[in-house]
């Protein structure tokens, strides 16, 4: 064996310990980078070769660079992040609609309202009181600014929701997009299973864990090293292709998302994106409906009195609605697609004539037959045969669909029909003068007749059947209540599953994540090791030196 | 063993500081809100129920000021009301004084004056205003309640408000019944003459009816104000021969006079005999539906009568015979009023008479029937007359239900404006008339006062009440959303020590690295 052999053993020292000291000092670079994964250098003997009968090591050998990660954890992650991101559009969207409802703090509508119906007592006690009616006019003002100060606001946080809808869709389309590009150079790198993609990997399972935060869906690794990405049941990444997601506006306001041109919304239930649909429907079901119904249910119950009573115009005026009458609300649900059109109409507003105040689809089961569904709870009230102009009662509601020819309408036509979504936009006070609020239930009209107003009174506490036999105080405690306690649930399972996702991400950071005190003794492991394999060679100059000069 | 990294302890801490960071803010806003509910979803159940307690405490004070608005006007109606109280005192005083014989015209006249001046103060009593509004016009506030004449403007409608949940209760009482006495009996105006039979049948008492001719043919009122006041006789005579005997009759102070009754003599016959004697005792002959009877009366209304029997079967007080006219009963009713009713008449000061009725004894019923044409019929449309009451139907009297009488009341202006009237004319009965509208308005006026006094204390218990149930409603309001201030001062002390400790604790352990020690 050749003393040369000596500078070989050196010279791989140093080689592979100033690897290990570039990957130490890479560590060290990265300690902040969110996603990598701490890497080691891992050392290997060089083949050893045969002298005089004996095998004697060549020095250092390949170095390996491996990456400290645990898959297990990673898909943990994946999943925890869905539940979080969930949690999260849940707790900020319901916190939104809470403030909304700001009962706790007494500026919410319990109040205003509360205020009007004492304006009535007032009234009712000093009839004849001209500052007590235009008192009870600017009441009832408040009440219905408020009303509909809360309804915008909902409406309001709708449109927030919805654009955030639309943010997440263009950032789901961007990271697939990334997905897809990484797995080609994973794909690259990795042909011929002797590399690893450690740096490819890292980047990826950061795009991965953004995404599931953000949406849920299934995943899996192909040989290839390419991971497939299913969301809303349409795969959104697959080997090194993605599929793009779209958003639009649907009839009813709503931002869906939409998939090769299919509605795909409903498929989606985690991540941000799924809690803020989710949302989006609370609201929509819970909170807006049920304010426009009560709203629409004070109109027509005050105006149902009102109009019975006697003003103090001279002569006196009955008849006369106290707050703008009902209007009613109609839309076809089919994209206006149907070829028919269709109009309602309602004679008696007031509580025995329109005697619910439900939404409805009018839905054509085929050419002939209608089912009236109830839109809240999807069950078929009535039905109807088709009969082109010809009206059909629903509770009140005179319901005409006309169309007939090239625009008779179709099997699957949808019509939706509401009573009370203006129920809220135009709450309005009818009356213009404190003379015109009907107090009397006398022709002439006596300055002190007060009955109509004691019966306003008593409709305060009364049990009203469009409201389910609730008071309106009571519906009104059970909107913010429902509200309340959706906005508890979900901030008890943020906190849940923050807990839980931090939980996860120390269990990797235990694995993954760089030490300074380890890379620390590493740094002076390494170089020790180098100035070592230096010496060696000084030394081996020494020795040839030495050989030289004999 | 877990590998820690530097990264882990920075994580570890930062989320601890946060979560202590939330927890001081939230005791913070404990602190400067004193309420701890400040979101509904803090607390949802104790939301609903602090929303429903705000809703109760909210109506409580709107109560409450209903019932101040109520107790003003019930006061003010209280204390006019014992004004009243004096005046018709003062009046009834005067009238006592004008009805005895001592009384002249001269002094009539003096007290005429009085009063006239009673009158139109009770005048202003009646329209007392609260606020701009008359208090006793019912609905009607902006009209004055009484015109100068004391004429009622206003309507009879109870103006009720809301003193608690679902009660609604009178706040007001309206003129008509406040000053007026609705216990009395009064007719319309009366024509001159009247003609016709009524029937009267009194409380348990058997109906009476007088025959056409013997009372009231073209009578004038002051004639059937006089058969219906009269003590009159009742006897159980049914055959058409009375028996044989002779009759003692004896009037007043007059001279007993005899009459012979032959055994052939009829009921009519002796009626006949009786008036033909002239002698101070009218008779008449009614029936009671089955059987005619005979009665009797002084010509001279009070004046006493006697009536002795000699019968020829020997015994004077049996009911066979003659003797049958003095049984038991006649004797006993001899000096009663046999009708149960007694009426006055007056003048309304309009120069129209009316009658006024009162059941005797009091307490008693009465009811008055007519048969104007005598046709023996008492439920002609003529005779019950109810829209437009003439003649004898305008006496109709059924029950309060069907009555030409009854609402009939009279205000306490028309008693004064009759007392005012009869002074002036020097009219006894028409004081006396006075009298007895007084004594009513009187009781009327002390039954108002009470309910009126009884309401005011119930407003202000009820408005006590309210306080009550206001403050044990804000005591649970404030067990539901206040903040234990206590609690959170010794919160807010834990937080702080928490947070002190952990940055002390991270300032040492986050800062060192092996690198600090490397040469």
């Amino acid at each position: 064996m050749s003393i040369l052999a000596l500078f070989d053993i050196g010279r791989s020292g140093i080689f592979a310990n100033q690897l290990a000291l570039r990957v130490t000092s890479n560590n060290i670079a990265n300690i902040n980078t969110p996603g990598y994964s701490r890497q080691d250098a891992i050392m290997q003997i060089a083949n050893p070769i045969e002298v005089q009968g004996k095998y004697i090591g060549r020095g250092v050998g390949d170095v390996e660079i491996r990456r400290h990660y645990d898959n297990f954890t990673f898909i943990q992650i994946v999943g925890q992040s869905t539940s979080y991101g969930r949690s999260a559009a849940l707790q900020s969207g319901l916190s939104n609609v809470e403030q909304i409802f700001n009962e706790a703090q007494d500026f919410g509508l319990s109040n205003t309202m509360e205020d009007y119906f004492n304006a009535w007592q007032r009234l009712s006690t000093n009839p004849s009181d001209p500052s007590a009616r235009s008192e009870l006019l600017v009441n009832a003002e408040a009440f219905t600014n408020t009303a509909k100060q809360i309804e915008t606001e909902l409406k309001n946080s709708l449109k927030f929701l919805n654009n955030e809808v639309d943010d997440i869709v263009d950032q789901i389309n961007v990271l697939s997009n990334s997905i897809a590009e990484i797995n080609g150079k994973i794909m690259e790198v990795e042909a011929g299973g002797l590399e690893t993609a450690n740096v490819f990997r890292d980047q990826r399972e950061r795009l991965m864990k953004d995404l599931a935060e953000i949406i849920d869906y299934d995943f899996n690794e192909g040989k290839d090293g390419t991971v497939t990405i299913v969301a809303g049941r349409k795969s959104i990444v697959a080997s090194v292709e993605s599929f793009q997601f779209t958003s639009s506006l649907t009839v009813d306001g709503d931002r869906d998302i939409f998939s090769d041109g299919k509605n795909i919304t409903s498929f989606i239930s985690g991540g941000k994106l799924g809690g803020f649909i989710s949302v989006r429907d609370d609201i929509k079901n819970n909170s807006l409906t049920d304010l426009r119904k009560m709203v629409a249910s004070i109109r027509q119950e005050t105006n149902a009195i009102h109009s019975g009573g006697y003003d103090k115009s001279n002569p006196p005026v009955n008849g006369v609605n106290f707050f703008d009458a009902l209007q009613m609300y109609e839309r076809d649900d089919t994209d206006g697609r149907s070829a028919a059109s269709i109009s309602t109409v309602v004679t008696d507003q007031s509580p025995t004539g329109l005697t619910s105040l439900s939404e409805y689809d009018i839905v054509f089961i085929d050419a002939a037959n209608i089912e009236v569904r109830n839109h809240a709870t999807g069950v078929v009230e009535q039905t109807e045969v088709y009969a082109s102009g010809v009206a059909f009662n629903v509770n009140g509601i005179d319901v005409m669909i006309t169309g007939a020819g090239a625009t008779s309408p179709a099997a699957g036509d949808s019509f939706f029909v509401s009573p009370i979504y203006y129920g809220a936009r135009d709450f309005n006070v009818a009356l213009t003068a404190g003379s015109q609020v009907a107090t009397s239930q006398d022709a002439t009209s006596p300055a002190e007749d007060n009955r109509n107003a004691l019966d306003m009174v008593t409709l305060h506490s009364s049990t009203i059947a469009n409201l389910d036999n609730n008071t309106f105080n009571d519906h009104y405690a059970e909107i913010v209540s429902t509200v309340g306690s959706m906005n508890q649930s979900a901030s008890d399972s943020f906190e849940f599953d923050d807990n839980l996702l931090f939980e996860l991400q120390n269990r990797r950071e235990a694995m993954s994540g760089v030490s300074l005190d380890e890379e620390a003794a590493n740094l002076i492991r390494f170089q020790r090791a180098f100035e070592a394999g230096a010496r060696i060679i000084k030394l081996t100059d020494e020795l040839l030196e030495l050989v030289i000069n004999l | 063993m877990n590998r820690i990294t530097a990264f882990m302890l920075y994580n570890q801490f930062s989320k601890s500081m946060s979560s202590n960071l939330s927890s001081l803010n939230t005791v913070q806003q404990q602190l400067s809100t004193g309420k701890q509910l400040t979101q509904p979803s803090d607390d949802v159940v104790a939301l609903r129920g602090a929303m429903a307690y705000k809703v109760s405490i909210n109506n409580l004070e709107q109560y409450d000021k209903n019932l101040d608005e109520g107790i003003s006007m019930l006061s003010l109606t209280e204390s006019s009301l014992s004004s009243s109280t004096n005046l018709l005192n003062r009046a009834r005083e005067l009238a006592l004084a004008e009805s005895n014989d001592t009384s002249t015209s001269d002094t009539k006249l003096v007290t005429a004056y009085e009063v006239r001046n009673l009158l139109s103060e009770m005048v202003d009593l009646g329209n007392t205003k609260l606020k701009d509004k008359y208090i006793y016009s019912g609905y009607m506030s902006k009209t004055q309640t009484f015109s100068s004449t004391g004429t009622y403007q206003g309507d009879s409608n109870n103006i009720d408000i809301f003193i608690g949940d679902g009660i609604k209760s009178r706040m007001n009482v309206t003129g008509d019944v406040a000053f007026s006495d609705t216990t009395k009996l009064v007719t319309g105006s009366l024509p001159t003459t009247m003609s016709g039979n009524i029937r009267i049948t009194s409380d348990a008492g058997t109906p009476y009816y007088l025959k056409a001719g013997d009372v009231f043919a073209n009578a004038t009122p002051e004639a059937v104000r006089d058969t219906i006041n009269a003590p009159m006789t009742r006897n159980y005579l049914t055959a058409d021969t009375v028996g044989e005997g002779t009759l003692t009759l004896k009037a007043g102070s007059g001279n007993a006079t005899t009459l012979q009754v032959a055994a052939t003599d009829t009921l009519t016959d002796v009626r006949a005999n009786i008036n033909a004697l002239n002698m101070g005792i009218t008779a008449g002959i009614f029936t009671d539906g089955a059987n005619e009877r005979l009665f009797f009366k002084p010509t001279t209304t009070g004046e006493g009568i006697s009536i002795e029997v000699s019968d020829i079967d020997g015994n004077d007080i049996d009911t066979s015979g003659l003797s049958e006219l003095l049984h038991t009963e006649l004797k006993s009713n001899l000096t009663e009023n046999a009708l149960g009713v007694e009426a006055l008449i007056f003048d309304d000061g309009t120069n129209n008479k009316k009658m006024v009725m009162e059941a005797t004894p009091a307490n008693t019923t009465f009811t008055i029937e007519v048969d104007e044409n005598d046709n023996g019929n008492f439920g002609d449309p003529d005779d019950i007359d109810t829209v437009t009451p003439d003649g004898l139907a305008l006496l109709y009297h059924q029950s309060s239900a069907v009555s030409n009488l009854a609402g009939n009341s009279i205000s306490f202006f028309s008693i004064m404006q009759h007392f005012d009237n009869a002074l002036s004319t020097n009219d006894r009965e028409g004081i006396q008339a006075s009298i007895l509208f007084m004594d009513g308005a009187l009781n009327s006026v002390v039954n108002t006062t009470a309910d009126v006094g009884s309401r005011l204390k119930y407003f202000q218990d009820q408005q006590v009440r309210l306080e009550d149930n206001g403050f044990s409603f804000k005591k649970s309001l404030s067990l539901l959303e206040d903040a234990d201030i206590a609690a959170s001062a010794m919160e807010l002390t834990k937080i702080q020590t928490t947070l002190e400790a952990m940055r002390i604790a991270s300032v040492k352990n986050l800062t060192q690295s092996l690198f600090d020690f490397l040469g």
